[in-house]
């Protein structure tokens, strides 16, 4: 039983195994062999390079070298191997390169045609392909143009509407520094760009989507004329909406062009090269190598609407069974043939159904451009149809044309005819308008259809019109507002004040206290009466005990109070008055009841306290 | 206390009243000149019909401008406006009856007309005080709001008062007077709200074609857009200089414009 499961353990290990490192089961790919120089534009008496980079091979012979007249080559001693393992999708792939490298010396200004070199590889011979090189001088200068941009078309001369790929190209000479024997490679040479004040026209965008990628166009060598250039192409897919060049907008390239370089070390002592100084140059496309033509106007058919490109079309529609005069929505669809996304349906537009005979003797189309909708590689116009008579069975195949770009002619497809039954129109008989006795017919409750736009009529003059609708607020809503509070208030403060009076006595004593000397001191009163009168008010008004209403106490407590000296002397004199009068013989009481009255009321503007030394 | 009420009422009415019997022939005229261009524009007549239609939109203005404020106006000046080719100016007309009648349907039919008729297309809405659909008190127009607030004031006063006097109310008459107190704050704060809306964020339309939404308050300042904008496009002011506004357009663009290409609601 142990020896079972371990039996079994065992299976699932290896199958494990062979999962995990399917590089048991790796097999090498076939050899290969790649030729490449490091440049075809060399100067008289230094060292290039030519590396034979062989992938996959184990016995590798010497490199055969042609003899040419005035180049030197040397094959470097020791190769170097690199080896690569790579998994995808559970299966792995081995690869070896090796390189061997040739180094070569042209001796003679001059060009020169290099015939093949041939290496055996597992006995087999491979020969690179013959390289033109350009041998210079380095004692003469440069005088060549160090940047031009062209833009190329693939294809050259595509039709209005025809997917075309423009390529902005950049060629960029490598800048070569004699004195310090250094070219500089496509990526630094990409480095004096300056992109920032540079115009790529429609072009920016695909530079754009490269830097979102963290790319850049990368350049390769290319000869121009007897001259070595870096090529920097910057692809751009473009549909023309016209004839003529394409309208690829403002491009124009500023390049600091390196002027010389110096040595300098990083913090790895590592050897970096810097410009020491730049010329700035600023070039725009010297050539446009495409003409897009316009659409042929023979063979053309009279409902074609623009389409290019290779299309197939269908419809449907519903409802199939309808009374004349209502709605059948037809859904109307063109799918692209092309199926590497050239045919763009952006701008495909739906065919004019009001304007094709087929279609509008017998059906009641709206002639508004309709926009339709992209799913995939298909575009999705619908439209509403209204059969005119009941005679109508169908609704005919839709033609659709479109100029195919390959074969330089227009084709027309159709959809395939869709059979409908539609009913007369629903009419009222005379028996049902005047009431007669017919037997009531049930008819389908119909909703109207709205026109859209279109403005709706005026309000009529009247005196409403001349109305302001807006609140009225101003001074006098304030003033509506803000009196009821204030109203409210004023009521609250005065019956505030007459309670807490009233609910002391010696204050109401006070209030009342004028009133009654007031009518303590008729005309005709005894000077006994008006000293009781005048001490009474003091005392009223002073909150004094009964017992307190002589002479003494009433000017005592006016002093106390503060009262003014002068109108206290007046007011003890006529006491003292009224208090001898009492004993005097009988008529002579020449005391005045108007002095009286005239103390009381100055007495009654003072502010007199019901406490002795408060004012 | 019900003449109170009744005083309250007339003195609102008459203080919005207007000068009626001056300006009703220049309403009826303008009216008149409306129905012609109509007539025009059906006879195949379409420069005519422009010039009967500016006419009338001549005499409405001067109506309000002699201070009628009412939502009918408004919108039979939008409509006028609108036909005699100033549809930036229809569009403010609009927008200003909107503010006093939120939810009549045929002005909003005629602005949507209006709307669709604007070249320069926009996402987004600008978001002025007169459309914001949480302002659900503007189902009623302002100023019956303030009427009804200051009757609901006077009201809670007028049971405030016995109070004050030391007379107890019924439980009954205490509950319409806290309910009149709280119609009287709402009511007041919407139309408030209004108010300060109207003033704080103001809207605009552009009332000419060709306008360059500009990146400062000045000619000399670039573009803030490529695309110049045409009459009618709608905008939120953010900021006022001399003779220039700094606007909001609904798609979120911001920049100057000058104050005559536009009209401020």
């Amino acid at each position: 039983m142990r020896l079972r499961l371990c039996t079994v353990w065992w299976k699932a290990i290896v199958a494990l195994l062979a999962l995990i490192f399917p590089a048991s089961v790796a097999r090498a790919q076939a050899p290969a062999v790649n030729f490449a120089w490091s440049e075809r534009e060399v100067v008289a008496g230094e060292r290039f390079t030519l590396d034979i980079e062989v992938v996959n091979g184990k016995d590798i012979g010497n490199p055969v070298l042609p003899v040419v007249d005035g180049l030197a080559f040397t094959v470097l001693p020791g190769r170097t191997s690199m080896s690569e393992t790579r998994i995808t999708n559970g299966r792995s792939e081995q690869r070896l390169t090796t390189t061997v490298t040739v180094q070569a010396i042209a001796k003679i200004p001059g060009k020169l045609t290099v015939p093949p070199v041939a290496i055996t590889v597992d006995g087999k011979e491979w020969r690179s392909e013959p390289a033109a090189l350009i041998v210079r001088d380095a004692q003469v200068a440069d005088d060549v143009a160090p940047l031009f941009v062209d833009i190329v078309a693939d294809p050259t001369t595509p039709f209005v509407g025809q997917p075309t790929t423009l390529t902005l190209r950049i060629w960029a000479r490598p800048y070569r520094d004699v004195r310090q024997n250094v070219k500089l490679d496509e990526g630094s040479m990409w480095q004096f760009i300056d992109l920032e004040h540079s115009k790529f026209g429609l072009f920016k965008k695909s530079l754009e989507e490269m830097s979102r990628r963290n790319q850049r166009p990368a350049g390769r060598t290319q000869l121009k004329g007897d001259y070595e250039y870096f090529v920097y192409p910057i692809p751009l897919d473009y549909r023309a909406s016209r004839p003529g060049p394409p309208q690829v907008g403002e491009i124009e390239i500023q390049f600091n062009y390196p002027t010389g370089l110096r040595v300098t070390r990083d913090v790895f002592d590592r050897k970096r090269m810097q410009a020491t100084g730049v010329r700035p140059i600023s070039v725009q496309p010297s050539l446009v190598d495409a003409a897009v033509r316009a659409l042929p106007a023979e063979g053309q058919p009279p409902f074609f609407n623009g389409a290019v490109g290779r299309f197939v079309v269908s419809a449907s529609a519903k409802p199939t069974q309808i009374a004349v005069g209502d709605p059948i929505t037809v859904t109307f669809t063109v799918s692209s043939q092309i199926s590497d996304e050239g045919a763009s349906l952006e701008e495909l537009q739906a065919p004019a159904f009001a304007s094709m005979p087929e279609l509008n003797k017998n059906f009641r189309i709206p002639s508004d451009a309709i926009a339709g909708k992209i799913s995939d590689r298909r575009k999705v116009f619908t439209q509403t149809f209204r059969p005119v008579t009941d005679a109508v069975t169908e609704i005919p195949a839709i033609p659709f044309a479109y100029f195919d770009a390959v074969s330089g002619r227009y084709e027309v497809v159709e959809t395939k005819a869709i059979p409908i039954t539609v009913s007369a129109a629903e009419q009222l008989n005379l028996s049902q308008i005047v009431g007669g006795t017919a037997n009531a017919v049930e008819r389908p409750e119909r909703n109207l259809t709205a026109v859209a736009g279109g403005l709706l009529a005026n309000a009529p003059p009247s005196a409403a019109l001349l109305a302001n609708e807006r609140a009225p607020i101003g001074l006098t809503l304030a003033v509506i507002a803000g009196a009821p509070p204030i109203a409210c208030a004023a009521i609250a403060v005065a019956l505030g004040a007459k309670r807490r009076r009233d609910a002391d006595p010696l204050r109401r004593r006070s209030a009342k206290a004028g009133r009654l000397a007031a009518s303590a001191l008729p005309a005709h009163t005894s000077p006994e009466q008006v000293l009781a009168a005048l001490t009474g008010y003091v005392a009223d008004r002073c909150g004094l005990a009964d017992g307190e209403r002589t002479r003494a106490d009433a000017v005592g407590a006016l002093r106390e109070r503060g009262v003014d000296d002068e109108l206290v002397t007046r007011f003890d004199r006529l006491l003292a008055t009224c208090e001898r009068s009492r004993f005097a013989p009988k008529g002579d009481d020449s005391v005045s009841v108007d002095e009286a009255r005239e103390l009381v009321r100055q007495l009654e503007r003072e502010q007199l306290s019901l406490k002795a030394g408060v004012r | 206390m019900i003449r109170a009420v009744a005083a309250v009422f007339a003195t609102l009415v008459l203080a919005s009243a207007t000068a009626a019997a001056d300006l009703m022939p220049d309403l009826v005229r303008g009216q008149d000149a409306y129905d012609r261009g109509i007539a025009l524009k059906a006879d195949g007549k379409p420069e005519d019909a422009r010039a009967a239609f500016a006419e009338s939109a001549a005499l409405f203005r001067r109506v309000t401008q002699e201070g009628a404020d009412n939502a009918d106006l408004h919108f039979n000046l939008g409509n006028a406006s609108v036909q005699s080719g100033e549809l930036g100016r229809g569009i403010a007309s609009y927008l200003r009856a909107q503010r006093l009648a939120p939810h009549d349907s045929a002005l909003n039919a005629n602005l949507a007309t209006a709307r669709s008729d604007v070249r320069t297309k926009l996402s987004g809405t600008v978001e002025g005080p007169f459309g914001s659909s949480i302002a659900w008190w503007r189902i009623v127009s302002e100023r019956s709001r303030a009427i009804v607030s200051i009757v609901a004031w006077i009201g809670f006063w007028s049971l405030v008062a016995p109070s004050v006097a030391g007379r107890k109310l019924p439980a009954s008459l205490r509950m319409v007077r806290g309910a009149a107190l709280t119609v009287a704050i709402l009511v007041g704060a919407s139309v408030a709200a209004d108010r300060w809306l109207a003033v704080a964020r103001p809207i605009g339309v552009i009332t000419v074609d060709g306008v360059v939404l500009r990146k400062g308050n000045g000619e000399g300042f670039g573009p803030q857009v490529e695309e110049a904008l045409t009459n009618g496009v709608e905008f939120g002011v953010l900021e006022r200089r001399p003779q220039w506004l700094r606007v909001r357009l609904s798609d979120g663009t911001e920049g100057w414009i000058r104050e005559a290409q536009a009209e401020v609601v």
